[in-house]
Formats: structure tokens, C-alpha cells, sequence
């Protein structure tokens, strides 16, 4: 797909899997940082104090490794992630009054504190990790929220975008030299995936925002059909058998009877699609053992449901 | 077969080697093998039948073998002898099975086969594989059970 730097680009469920690779510049993270799906990419570039031509690069290569897209939304996507995007962009004001709130000191004493903008900005970024907001995005104002205890508001909670894992999210210099780089940053404990989570119903594409059946902060233009193929989401290194496995055994209550348990969950799967992936012996001890087509994981996972009765969370 | 009945089997097999030859063999850690299975030089297999068949067998290198004959006193070890010593110990255990699990279990006499000729058990059945070592030979524990369930579509 060609790259057009004048279109939103925003980061797809494959940002669930960077891990070890791929290897990319420092300057691609940051610019996948901001692929939020609402400022177009050419305007990135002023941010981060690149140029417009290193976007592009850099949104090419992001682009190759599927970790992001260019999206049209409906007017109803538009509506949620605009609020959030005001939220994100709040007056210098609000900024001052939410670091207050996040380090305790009165609004009225932090509105006298002179600071220039970036100390400002930098020292938001700061208290929004203290306060641990999951997501890159702060959460909209409380005009845009469902009331707090709300049934919705609750269930929406980190459904506002596709977040990135913490550290990616600092503003850190960028590094002296511009080799690639691996992405240093783990995801935080308790965060296990920075896909968006699937809506609880089907979304109707209405009019406006009382027209759609989205929660007011489900911001994020949730991933569509494509995230429910496994190509789209399978990690370029395969999916690792030993928790699976694990998972199983403790299921069926360890030991011998766990073991025979995944032995029967594999009986399951044809050894014709074993055979094709290559998959001639599975040592139940093994660390890295992997399953690299997605068709013979999801099999494998049916199997496991069906004789198991696990559900893997993968 | 359940894990049970496998224990069973498992230590019906470690217990012949055990009063046999005075040594116990080591288990290592179980596999899953697909394919054709992994066989060495001489292999039993008993079949048993019931809610879960499938298939025991235990395999053995040419020098484990003779290690093994030699241990029970035997003088003659060719080829012919090793497999008939490999039937037998199959017929011991199948038989102390027999004892053990009673009329409920039902176990078909063993079958001895050398390398290369063909195996009584269907092809392309996954098979669960214990390493056996014992006096610095390894030799195959293996189960397969019958597609009792059919496979899934992929």
C-alpha cells in the first residue's frame, strides 16, 4: 500500500507483539508513539524535531512490519476520539491543574508556579505515568464520561486508544548515534497487551455520538475484522507451546495425567498441518518450542478447548 | 487409557528391569512425537483395548538388548534370540497388566518386530515417548492411542 504522509495513521493490534523485533530507528518508535489515528503524519514530524521526509521513512517502514494504518473512520469514531484528542491537546491551565492534582499541590498555589512550557509538558508526562494513565491518551474530561459508577464507565475503561507500553511513551532524547535499535521498553506489570479490547457488542456506525452504540470514552476506532484473523495478530516469531502446555497440564491436575492430557488435546490436531509446519516431536519441557502458522495454533487452541476444556488466553 | 493405567504400565515396565537386572532404569522427561514413530532396533508392542485403546511398546538399541540378555544369563544373542527376549519381556508385562487391571482391561497378546518391518499401529498417530535409560543405554517407552476422537477439521 502506498504511503500518503497527508493521511492520520494509527497503530494496529501488531504493536501487541513488538518485543525483540522488529528493529527499527529510534525516530520510527517515536513516530509510532504518535500514530494515533487522528493527526495526519506529515504534521509529526514538527513534534518530535524531525523533518516530514523522515516521518514518511519512517512510517514506510511501519507500514512494512504492519504495525500501522491508514483508516477512514465514521463520524461517530470521529466524535469519541475527537474528545479525547481535546483532552490530550488541554490548555496550558488544565495541564497545571491536572499535575496539581497528580502531586498534591493545590491548584491555586500551582497556578502561580512560572514554568516554561516544556518543563510543563515534561513534568505532565511525569505525573500522568505517577497516576499510571494506561494509555497514551489522558482520559477525557468528565463532561464526556459517563457518570462515575456508571455500568458504562467501568466497562469502557481502557478501551480509549491502542496504548503503547509505558516507557515507550517518554519523551527521552534521542540517542547519539542513528543505528537501529531494539525497542527497550517491557510493558508494565498487569499489562499484558496493548491491544484495544474488543467492543461488547457490535457497533453500529450511527449518526453523531448518540447514534453509535460505543461507550462515550471507547475512543479508540477499535480494530476491525481483520484483528479477529489470526494472520493479523500472530507474532512474526511464532507462539510459544510451553505455557500453553503448562496451561494444560495444571488443568488437568499435573503429573502423568497432565501430560497425557496434552498428548490427547494433540491426537486432536491433524498431522497433516503438523507435518506442514514442520513439527515432528513436542518435548513438554522444552522453553522454546513454537508454533509458527497461525492456522495449526488456532487448531491447536481449538483442541484444547474441546478436550481440555481450557481456554487459552493468548 | 487413563493416567492411571498408564502409571501402571510405566511401572510394570520399571519393575521388570528392576527384579530382572538389579538396576533400575531412569524415565526422562515425556514428548510428543508425530510422525512415524521413533523405533530403534527392537521393539514390543502390546495393544490393549477398552474405553481408550491404543497401544504400548518399548524399544530397545542391539547393545541394550544384548546388555539385557546377558544380565538374564542368556549366552545366545542373535538377531533371532534378541527379538524373541524382546516378545517375552512385552509377555511379562502384558501378563502382570493382566493381573493388575483384571478382566476390565483388555490386553492383546505382544508383538515383536526387528527395525524395518512394518509396524502394527496405524500411521501417523501421534505418539507419547518416554526416554528410558538403564546402564548407559536408552531405549523408548512409548503409548499411542486409537483415534477414538476424530481429528479436528483445520
Amino acid at each position: 500500500m502506498a504511503m500518503n504522509p497527508h493521511l492520520p495513521y494509527r497503530r494496529t493490534a501488531a504493536c501487541s507483539h513488538v518485543g525483540e523485533e522488529p528493529l527499527l530507528y529510534y525516530h520510527d518508535w517515536q513516530v509510532l508513539e504518535q500514530c494515533d489515528g487522528i493527526k495526519p503524519g506529515s504534521s509529526i514530524g514538527s513534534s518530535l524535531g524531525i523533518t516530514e521526509a523522515a516521518v514518511t521513512q519512517a512510517l514506510e517502514r511501519l507500514l512494512e512490519h504492519g504495525l500501522v494504518r491508514a483508516e477512514p473512520i465514521s463520524y461517530g469514531e470521529f466524535w469519541h476520539a475527537s474528545q479525547n484528542y481535546k483532552v490530550q491537546t488541554a490548555s496550558r491551565e488544565q495541564l497545571v491543574a491536572m499535575e496539581a492534582m497528580a502531586s498534591g499541590i493545590s491548584s491555586t498555589i500551582a497556578s502561580s508556579i512560572s514554568t516554561s512550557v516544556e518543563q510543563l509538558e515534561k513534568s505532565l508526562l511525569a505525573a500522568l505515568e505517577k497516576i499510571q494513565a494506561p494509555s497514551l491518551m489522558a482520559p477525557p474530561p468528565s463532561g464526556a464520561h459517563p457518570p462515575q459508577g456508571h455500568p458504562q464507565a467501568q466497562s469502557a475503561a481502557g478501551q480509549q486508544t491502542v496504548p503503547l507500553p509505558p516507557a515507550a511513551a517518554s519523551l527521552a532524547p534521542p540517542p547519539p548515534k542513528q543505528a537501529p535499535v531494539k525497542p527497550s521498553f517491557v510493558p508494565r506489570a498487569g499489562v499484558t497487551s496493548m491491544r484495544p479490547p474488543s467492543p461488547a457488542a457490535p457497533i453500529s456506525p450511527g449518526f453523531g455520538p448518540q447514534g453509535s452504540a460505543r461507550t462515550p470514552n471507547s475512543a479508540p476506532m477499535s480494530d476491525s475484522a481483520d484483528d479477529a484473523s489470526v494472520p493479523a495478530t500472530f507474532p512474526v516469531d511464532g507462539q510459544k507451546l510451553k505455557p500453553l502446555v503448562d496451561a494444560i497440564v495444571n488443568k488437568a491436575g499435573g503429573g502423568t495425567k497432565g501430560q497425557l492430557a496434552v498428548y490427547r488435546v494433540f491426537l486432536k490436531v491433524p498431522s497433516d498441518l503438523l507435518k506442514a509446519a514442520g513439527v515432528g516431536k513436542l518435548s513438554l519441557i522444552d522453553q522454546n518450542a513454537a508454533i509458527k502458522d497461525p492456522v495449526l495454533w488456532e487448531t491447536i487452541l481449538r483442541a484444547t478447548m474441546e478436550v481440555a476444556g481450557l481456554e487459552y488466553n493468548r | 487409557m487413563d493416567d492411571g493405567q498408564l502409571a501402571v504400565f510405566v511401572q510394570l515396565i520399571c519393575n521388570y528391569f528392576t527384579h530382572s537386572t538389579r538396576c533400575s532404569p531412569q524415565l526422562g522427561s515425556p514428548s510428543i512425537e508425530f510422525g512415524t514413530p521413533r523405533l530403534l532396533d527392537y521393539t514390543g508392542f502390546i495393544r490393549f483395548s477398552g474405553s481408550s485403546p491404543g497401544w504400548i511398546y518399548i524399544s530397545f538399541t542391539r547393545p541394550m538388548a544384548k546388555t539385557l540378555l546377558t544380565r538374564l544369563g542368556e549366552q545366545q544373542q542373535d538377531s533371532e534370540m534378541i527379538r524373541d527376549a524382546v516378545g517375552e519381556i512385552a509377555s511379562i508385562v502384558t501378563s502382570n497388566a493382566r493381573e493388575h487391571f483384571g478382566s476390565s482391561f483388555r490386553v492383546s497378546l505382544p508383538i515383536a518386530i526387528s527395525k524395518g518391518e512394518d509396524l502394527p499401529i496405524p500411521d501417523g498417530m501421534p505418539q507419547f515417548a518416554y526416554d528410558i535409560n538403564w546402564e548407559s543405554h536408552k531405549g523408548i517407552l512409548g503409548i499411542v492411542l486409537g483415534p477414538d476422537v476424530p481429528a479436528l477439521q483445520s
